[in-house]
């Protein structure tokens, strides 16, 4: 009985506040300092956020029928950026970042990988080109304020403008400009996958231990990572973009069952497509999917091109991953020897 | 435990008497005395119904059946067709709907629990998915696999699918099944 009546009275106290004349105009002032340009600068201000805040919070990645929450610590002291991420789902991973540079730890065989940043991850948005964004995406603002992880947020609307990609509704931080939530929207106007943080503190009081592994790292092994640059046009690989879509990235990659594949990636901007390429080995028959597929919010579309095997998959429209995997070409006397 | 359990709704009046006792005798709040009880077969009913709660609830009263009776037991059950609960949930509500003033009793009791039920197993279908996907080996996969059938879904492509997350646009997160290193 006792905790009911401390509970009641502290949302009494809570709703005084809210309808308070002071509340009100905090809002007020919130709304007035600052400009939502309807273009991608938007989208840079966002991305600066990400990179020039202090925060500490936790984000879930939310995907078909899956989710996976993070913890990010953020420091940025005016030069260097440092970052810590642990993964809170599943196998713990910590990621240690200064910079570009990031240390990948993997406690269960007591190991670093040292790898560069591939572009921006979350409350980042991975931005190649914010002119190519405004031919392909309108930026819209909504009127309405969003709530999230008890922060009013911006809401925003990156619509497309062809069939070639998705929608993405966004809701940043009303004082901060940094990216609380990322929805998907898919074409045919359903969320198929959210980043969202569900807990946040905007400079924080920040301790050194917060940047630091949670493990002792003494005698663990560092190794590089197993991806290698590749340049598939010189391999003899035709492979056409849909508009809008420029290659940020080929690799060759090692899965972890031992397979060789090489991945190219395609991006516009904001939505991204890859494209694995591996040889056609005719007696494994785990060739998975033959045409169209779906993993949660990733469209799949597999097919044989001569002696290989072609994996377009991202979270893009169906069509779009089909047209690409049918027009690939291989051009073997064009390969480089 | 309701001595008898009606399977069906009908018009016969027997059977609608044989319900209210029932129902009167397991306590059913909503079921008002059943004045025809007072008559001969209402108490010939009364007495059967107790004779038959008492013998179940009392070996020493219970004729020992032989082996060949539960033979026959267990052929003739394995017979019966398959009563799903939601169709007689269903029948009730229309017959509700009918402006029918008789109080939903027994299947009201076994309708909602099933329903619940429906609703537990796709809670935990939805809980349990999540650990489909990041973690494709382990003891979580293993129990998840005998509770709910994987689904085509979760199988397609995850070395890959997860390769493409580490780079994929404003979603994109730090992947924890994917990696080269052994």
């Amino acid at each position: 009985m006792i905790k009911r009546m401390v509970g009641l009275g502290a949302t009494a106290a809570l709703l005084a506040f809210a309808m308070s004349p002071l509340c009100a105009q905090t809002v007020n002032a919130e709304h007035a300092s600052r400009q939502w340009p309807t273009n991608a600068e938007l989208l840079v201000m966002i991305q600066r956020a990400a990179h020039t805040l202090n925060y500490r919070g936790v984000f879930t990645y939310q995907y078909g029928n899956s989710m996976q929450s993070s913890r990010i610590t953020h420091i940025y002291d005016g030069k260097d950026e440092r970052e810590h991420l642990e993964v809170l789902d599943g196998k713990p991973r910590e990621y240690l970042r200064l910079n570009d540079e990031v240390n990948a730890l993997i406690p269960e065989i007591r190991t670093i990988v040292q790898e560069r940043r591939q572009g921006d991850l979350f409350p980042g948005i991975l931005l190649s080109d914010p002119k190519a964004i405004d031919v392909h995406y309108q930026i819209d603002v909504r009127p309405e304020l969003g709530r999230v992880a008890g922060r009013s947020c911006r809401v925003i609307d990156v619509v497309p403008k062809d069939e070639h990609r998705y929608g993405y509704r966004l809701c940043a931080d009303n004082e901060t400009a940094l990216l609380l939530r990322a929805r998907t929207v898919s074409d045919d106007a359903h969320m198929v996958e959210q980043i969202a943080f569900t807990q946040l503190t905007i400079n924080p009081k920040l301790t050194d231990t917060m940047l630091n592994a949670s493990v002792s790292t003494d005698g663990w092994v560092t190794v590089e990572p197993t991806e290698k640059s590749i340049d598939l046009y010189s391999l003899g690989w035709r492979i056409p973009a849909p508009p809008g879509y420029v290659s940020t990235l080929q690799v060759a990659r090692v899965f972890e069952d031992g397979k060789s594949v090489n991945q190219l990636v395609l991006s516009d901007g904001l939505a991204t497509i890859s494209i694995f390429i591996e040889p056609y080995l005719k007696e494994r028959s785990e060739y998975k999917p033959r045409g169209a597929a779906r993993n949660g919010s990733v469209n799949i579309y597999g097919v044989q091109v001569g002696n290989f095997w072609l994996t377009v998959l991202g979270e893009v429209p169906a069509g779009t991953l089909e047209q690409i995997a049918r027009s690939v070409q291989y051009v073997p006397t064009a390969a480089a020897h | 435990m309701p001595v008898t359990t009606p399977v069906r709704k009908s018009n016969d009046p027997d059977d609608a008497l044989g319900l209210s006792i029932s129902a009167w005798m397991d306590g059913d709040e909503n079921v008002a005395f059943p004045q025809n009880m007072l008559d001969s077969k209402g108490k010939q009913t009364w007495q059967v119904y107790h004779l038959i709660g008492d013998a179940l609830r009392t070996p020493e009263l219970a004729q020992v059946a032989d082996n060949r009776f539960q033979e026959r037991l267990a052929r003739a059950l394995d017979q019966e067709p398959v009563v799903m609960a939601s169709v007689q949930w269903r029948e009730q509500t229309q017959s509700d709907k009918r402006g029918s003033s008789r109080k939903p009793s027994v299947w009201q009791q076994y309708g909602w629990p099933s329903l619940a039920m429906a609703a537990a197993v796709a809670a935990v279908v939805w809980v349990a998915r999540p650990f489909l996907l990041p973690e494709t080996s382990g003891e979580q996969t293993a129990q998840v696999a005998l509770s709910v059938p994987a689904s085509a879904e979760a199988a397609i492509a995850p070395d890959y699918v997860a390769a493409h997350r580490q780079v994929a646009g404003p979603a994109a997160v730090r992947q924890v099944s994917f990696g080269g290193i052994k």
